[in-house]
């Protein structure tokens, strides 16, 4: 036979394998497609990787797992994640990787493609030690080259946010505990599979599915087939008709559950732009004598009328408080209104990113500069292979490669999240400014502002509770642990109780139900999503520096300079053509937006109270604004003046915590 | 918009506003010349003649009226009229610890100045204006009328201005908030009719509307001629997905029942003609409405904030003003009428001279003999609204505010308000009233809310109360001023601290919980007294 590229290169890698692969499970079958025997490593890998922490809890049976291979039909070769650079890989290897990097390119817009980082991770486990073939060594090659690079391309994702000006390509390192982001989602598809995996035999039937939810998703089922009969959810969800649950499908059913969304997801609507200058209701409060301009007078006057709005009496003042009446109805409808901001990885939507830049200036046959307003450069990084002067629909693709003016790091973490700036050297050369306050970034230029935010409350009750109070409602001989005659009634919905004992001892502790409730909530962990949009009233976005959409008394006293800082011409009046559009863009978890938040829960832009921060103070705090003011101090004025030792007339979580400590 | 400020923009203005500040000006001009000698009372002075019409009252009656109310039991008192909430254990030691002799006069301009009060009487006039099914059908559409009542009664918009707006009310819901009034009743003539005379003439006209009322003075045209100014409000069907407008139509009558007969408009009562040539009804019956041929309007309005206060009206029922159902005090009506007027039908002034009386702040305790409660003699117990009820509690216990950015009013939707009051009401009861049977009080006692907001885990109250530099006795101290907003007396406090004192120290946690459930379920809490 005629030795072919594929077959050469094998056989060179092989003979660079590092050592101690040897031990690694035998690759059974090969279904077409490299990408088989590397899911069943990689799901070996996770299992001899005890560190990690799985998010479907202790009831992996390691001996089954490395000898399953999963057969995935329709497994074209993978793409190698965009931002992989052209490191010390072989030129050969890159030759091959830019085929397959078209191949699959044609693939993905075909949907039936497995998402990059699925592919790098298997190229990590590899790299531990396995075997090859021509698909997963170039994602060896590429994931070695990402992590020498620094950044792991599971974390990555960009987007594209269209700013008055044009648009901002901004590039984002998301990790989840810790971990890479799809890491996370991929290891919780990975569990589904193998938990409806009845019979072992690798494949995973829909049917078995169905047959195992409790198992698989911790639901019953009829919450996965969300209120469909069997046969319409299969035509919907069985893709391609096999009856089996593919990789890909496995994912659209995990990202509609809880509607927890997929990996990364990108929604808002610029339903506000430029009439959150002209209708903004602080500006019409302000503005006192109705001349259009916000003069010194009025500014001093505005706190106190901001204030005079409270109309629930908790010291905040909210929009709705301040909103016109009409308004108030206006904002019900959100429909018709073109995005503010696209999803720009590989399984980004360019057609329609196309179709918005082309509509802007009416291009025709190809994007000019103007397209892209205020970032030249992008249109020449995208052009640059012909140099036409257009872009095309083709070359907008480059999009998902394109170097980023802006990079912004994202961790979600339950006790230290973080939003943090990575890189903004471009932006800063143009003339931008950018702050960064506690889990935010902030990106200011004279005409418009990008607040990113992050609001990562993605739960509406608090799993440690939900299980303490199942405890104290069913434990009814209180020895710690629930029997199946306790649990005979199951509330809330509960599944059986053989499911939940994983162990099989007959006994559910504690951490046996809170590994059920954290499987119950996996799917919307695991997806991060992006609302981008323009905000309602530019100047109470301004003056609401911590994000949480109400204004406080700092926010408050602080407002008169932040009004007077707008003022660029020198007038000392503020009329609406001085004041920026501002555009929030909110990092959360799971894409219900109108999730209601445990009473105690983090608020958007305000990071968790320190770890040892005591419950009286949290509950004191009767509207959350993150300190206790004597309105709401419970006590004598001399206690009160006791904790507050700075003396600034509230008492934050740090002077709780000090009495706490105290003798 | 006519906002207080006469001058050059009511010449120039279109609006029906406008208009009615003309013919206002005109009115006081003419009046001021005919009583020029008539000094207008100030709120103190207007006090202190509500405190002599009832004084000759109780003489009258040789009746002695109650002793005056402590300051706590004011406190609480007026915090729950004027704003609907009861006051934080902050305001009420506070208030408490203040010496000045003004303090209760001080403390009534701050409430009536408050955004809270704004609010409150936004949520009032939303009930009485809006049927209750209108209201939990069309929550954006209530939401926004509430906003627009809020942002016109924290500017201290002249109560006539207000209601004619209302009555004129035109375009779409988004523009004039107000068209809900038409649209929550269908448009049709008879229901608006009838509203239109109980809510701002204090008349039960529709008892006239299918015959000649039984035992007053109207008739049936006199129902009909004033369905009739309402026979023109078209809400025109438009291009698909357009808002509907509200608007006065060419044409248009109704008939009286059983015939053919087209009613011509007519002002109830009164002897006025009705300009046939003007197409737009509404801003006749409008400006008649608050015109000062009208005898009714200003003496309705006297009364259902004298019934907002003081618990019954001068006349009870409040919206049956009629020949044959006087007042107790009719001069003291008169003289309220005619003051509130004189005010620039001014409402802050008129519930500053009654909050001021000294009758208002009279004790509700009685002794053995109850004197009839129309004589005013104690002030009477008011039972709190339902919604009322459940935002005092959530106060009282400090159940975190929802979070919500849009910042949830008191008065908006929430499901476990909603739940709550729905348990309160019944078809049988009027909106506003309080239903005490049995599922009510075992709500109270034992229902969720209460459970949640009473249990040591899960209340707030006593989750902070649980601050270490706190002893018991303080403990004992903040809960009931969180509560019932007094201090415990030297009895209650012993007999409490010797509870918390006689468990097993574990048990502390769970027998605070009783003290608040307690407390919670206490009438002293229930009612406002």
């Amino acid at each position: 036979m005629r030795p072919t590229l594929p077959g050469l290169l094998l056989a060179c890698l092989a003979a660079t394998m590092p050592p101690g692969c040897s031990n690694q499970p035998a690759q059974n079958s090969q279904a077409a497609g490299g990408a088989t025997p590397a899911r069943g490593q990689r799901a070996a890998a996770v299992e001899s990787n005890p560190s990690k922490p799985h998010p479907a809890g202790p009831h992996r049976t390691p001996a089954a797992a490395g000898s399953r291979s999963r057969q995935l039909s329709k497994a074209a070769p993978p793409k190698p994640h965009p931002k992989a650079p052209a490191g010390p890989a072989p030129k050969a290897e890159r030759v091959q990787r830019r085929q397959t990097a078209q191949q699959s390119a044609a693939a993905l817009r075909a949907g039936t493609e497995r998402p990059p980082g699925t592919e790098q991770q298997v190229g990590r486990e590899q790299q531990a030690g396995g075997e090859q073939q021509v698909a997963a060594e170039h994602e060896r090659g590429a994931a070695g080259e990402g992590e020498a690079a620094g950044r792991d391309s599971n974390a990555l994702a960009r987007l594209l946010l269209f700013t008055p000006e044009g648009p901002l390509l901004v590039e984002l390192e998301i990790t989840v505990d810790g971990r890479p982001f799809r890491t996370a989602r991929q290891e919780l598809i990975d569990h589904l599979m193998r938990a409806a995996d009845a019979d072992g035999n690798g494949r995973v039937f829909w049917d078995e599915l169905f047959d195992n939810t409790w198992q698989a998703l911790g639901r019953a089922p009829e919450a996965v087939l969300l209120g469909m009969s069997r046969k319409d959810f299969l035509r919907s969800y069985d893709l391609n008709q096999n009856r089996q649950v593919d990789a890909d499908e496995a994912e659209r059913l995990v990202a509609r559950v809880d509607d927890a969304g997929s990996a990364f997801s990108v929604s808002g609507t610029t339903r506000f732009r430029g009439s959150n200058l002209y209708q903004s209701a602080v500006r019409a409060l302000a503005d006192a004598n109705s001349d259009g301009l916000l003069g010194a007078t009025e500014m001093e006057m505005l706190p106190a009328r901001l204030m005079s709005r409270d109309a629930n009496d908790d010291g905040l003042v909210a929009l709705d408080e301040l909103a016109s009446p009409g308004s108030l109805m206006a904002a019900a409808d959100d429909g018709g209104y073109p995005p503010a901001a696209f999803d720009c990885t590989p399984q980004g939507r360019f057609d329609s990113i196309y179709y918005r830049l082309a509509e802007m200036v009416e291009a025709a046959s190809g994007l000019p500069a103007e397209a892209f307003g205020s970032f030249p450069e992008l249109h020449a990084a995208l052009d640059k292979k012909d140099a036409s002067g257009l872009v095309t629909q083709d070359e907008l693709q480059g999009l998902a490669e394109a170097a980023a003016p802006l990079v912004v790091a994202c961790r979600f973490s339950e006790a230290s999240p973080a939003l943090e700036l990575a890189e903004a050297t471009a932006l800063r050369r143009a003339g931008a400014t950018i702050q960064t306050p506690s889990l935010q970034v902030l990106v200011r230029t004279s005409t418009w502002q990008v607040r990113f935010l992050l609001d990562d409350a993605p739960l509406g009750y608090d799993p440690t509770q939900q299980v303490e109070g199942l405890m104290a409602l069913v434990d009814t001989d209180r020895n710690g642990y629930l029997t199946a005659e306790e649990l005979r009634v199951r509330p809330g919905g509960l599944p059986e109780f053989k499911v939940l004992d994983r162990d099989g001892d007959e006994r559910l502790y504690p951490k046996e139900l809170r590994a059920y409730y954290e499987m119950l909530v996996a799917p919307l962990l695991t997806g991060v999503h992006v609302t981008a949009a323009d905000d309602r009233d530019a100047l109470f976005a301004l003056m609401d520096s911590n994000g949480d959409g109400r204004l406080g008394a700092a926010e408050l006293a602080h407002c008169v300079s932040v009004l007077q800082s707008l003022d660029q011409d020198g007038d000392t009046a503020v009329d609406a053509s001085e004041i920026p559009a501002t555009i929030t863009a909110t990092f959360s978890r799971g894409r219900g937006t109108a999730r209601s938040r445990p009473p105690l829960a983090v608020l958007p832009g305000r990071p968790p109270a320190p770890a040892r921060t005591p419950s009286w103070f949290l509950h004191m705090d009767f509207n959350r604004d993150g300190v206790v003011t004597p309105r709401e101090f419970l006590g004598t004025p001399e206690q009160f003046s006791q904790l507050d030792v700075d003396g600034d007339r509230a008492i934050s979580a740090s002077e709780a915590n000090r009495l706490d400590a105290g003798p | 918009m006519f906002h207080g400020k006469p001058g050059r923009q009511l010449v120039e203005s279109e609006t029906m506003s406008g208009r009615l500040a003309c013919a206002w000006l005109y009115a006081a001009f003419v009046s001021a010349a005919a009583c020029a000698h008539a000094a207008l009372p100030d709120e103190h002075a207007m006090a202190q003649r509500v405190d002599a019409w009832l004084a000759a009252g109780w003489e009258r009656a040789g009746v002695l009226p109650a002793p005056p109310a402590d300051d706590a039991t004011f406190l609480r008192r007026v915090t729950l009229d004027l704003t609907g909430l009861i006051p934080t254990a902050f305001q009420v030691q506070a208030f408490l610890a203040d010496t000045s002799p003004d303090k209760r006069s001080r403390l009534i301009d701050e409430l009536l100045a408050s955004p809270a009060h704004a609010n409150h009487l936004a949520n009032l006039w939303l009930h009485m204006l809006i049927p209750q099914d209108a209201l939990s059908q069309q929550r954006e559409s209530a939401r926004a009328l509430q906003a627009y009542l809020r942002l016109a009664i924290a500017d201290n918009r002249r109560y006539d201005v207000l209601v004619a707006d209302l009555l004129t009310a035109t375009g779409d819901a988004r523009d004039a908030p107000a068209v809900l009034f038409y649209t929550s009743r269908d448009l049709k003539a008879e229901e608006l009719a009838a509203a239109t005379s109980r809510l701002f003439l204090g008349l039960h006209l529709e008892c006239a509307q299918c015959h000649d009322h039984p035992f007053d003075r109207w008739k049936q045209r006199d129902f009909w001629g004033l369905a009739a100014f309402f026979a023109r409000v078209r809400r025109p069907a438009g291009p698909m997905g357009a808002a509907q407008r509200l608007i006065d139509a060419e044409t248009g009558e109704v008939t009286l029942p059983d015939s053919n007969q087209a009613a011509t408009p007519a002002f109830p009562g009164s002897a006025t003609a009705v300009s046939a040539t003007d197409p737009n009804r509404r801003r006749l019956l409008a400006l008649w409405m608050v015109s000062r041929d009208n005898p009714y309007f200003a003496r309705a309005a006297v009364n259902r904030v004298w019934a907002q206060l003081f618990g019954r009206g001068l006349v009870e029922p409040i919206d049956d003003l009629a020949e044959h159902n006087p007042p107790s005090h009719p001069e003291l009506l008169a003289e309220l009428a005619a003051y509130f007027v004189a005010s620039g039908y001014d409402l802050r002034a008129l519930y500053r001279a009654l909050a001021n009386s000294r009758a208002y702040q009279l004790s509700s305790k009685v002794g053995t003999v109850h004197p009839p409660p129309e004589l005013f003699a104690s002030m009477a117990l008011k039972p709190m609204r339902a919604e009322q009820l459940f935002d005092c509690l959530v106060r009282a216990t400090r159940r975190p505010l929802a979070y919500a950015p849009s910042g949830e009013l008191p008065g908006s939707g929430d499901r476990l308000r909603d739940a709550f009051v729905a348990r309160f009401q019944s078809a049988l009861v009027r909106p506003g009233e309080f239903a005490a049977g049995i599922p009510q009080v075992l709500t109270l006692m034992n229902g969720t809310l209460v459970q949640e907001l009473t249990s040591p885990e899960s209340s707030g109250l006593l989750q902070a109360l649980e601050a270490p530099y706190l002893d018991d006795a303080q403990r004992i101290d903040l809960l009931t001023l969180s509560v019932l907003s007094r201090w415990p007396t030297h009895d209650e406090r012993a007999g409490w601290l010797a509870y918390l004192a006689e468990g097993a120290p574990s048990d502390r946690r769970q027998r605070l919980a009783d003290i608040l459930w307690a407390q919670v379920n206490s009438v002293e809490f229930i009612f406002n007294h």
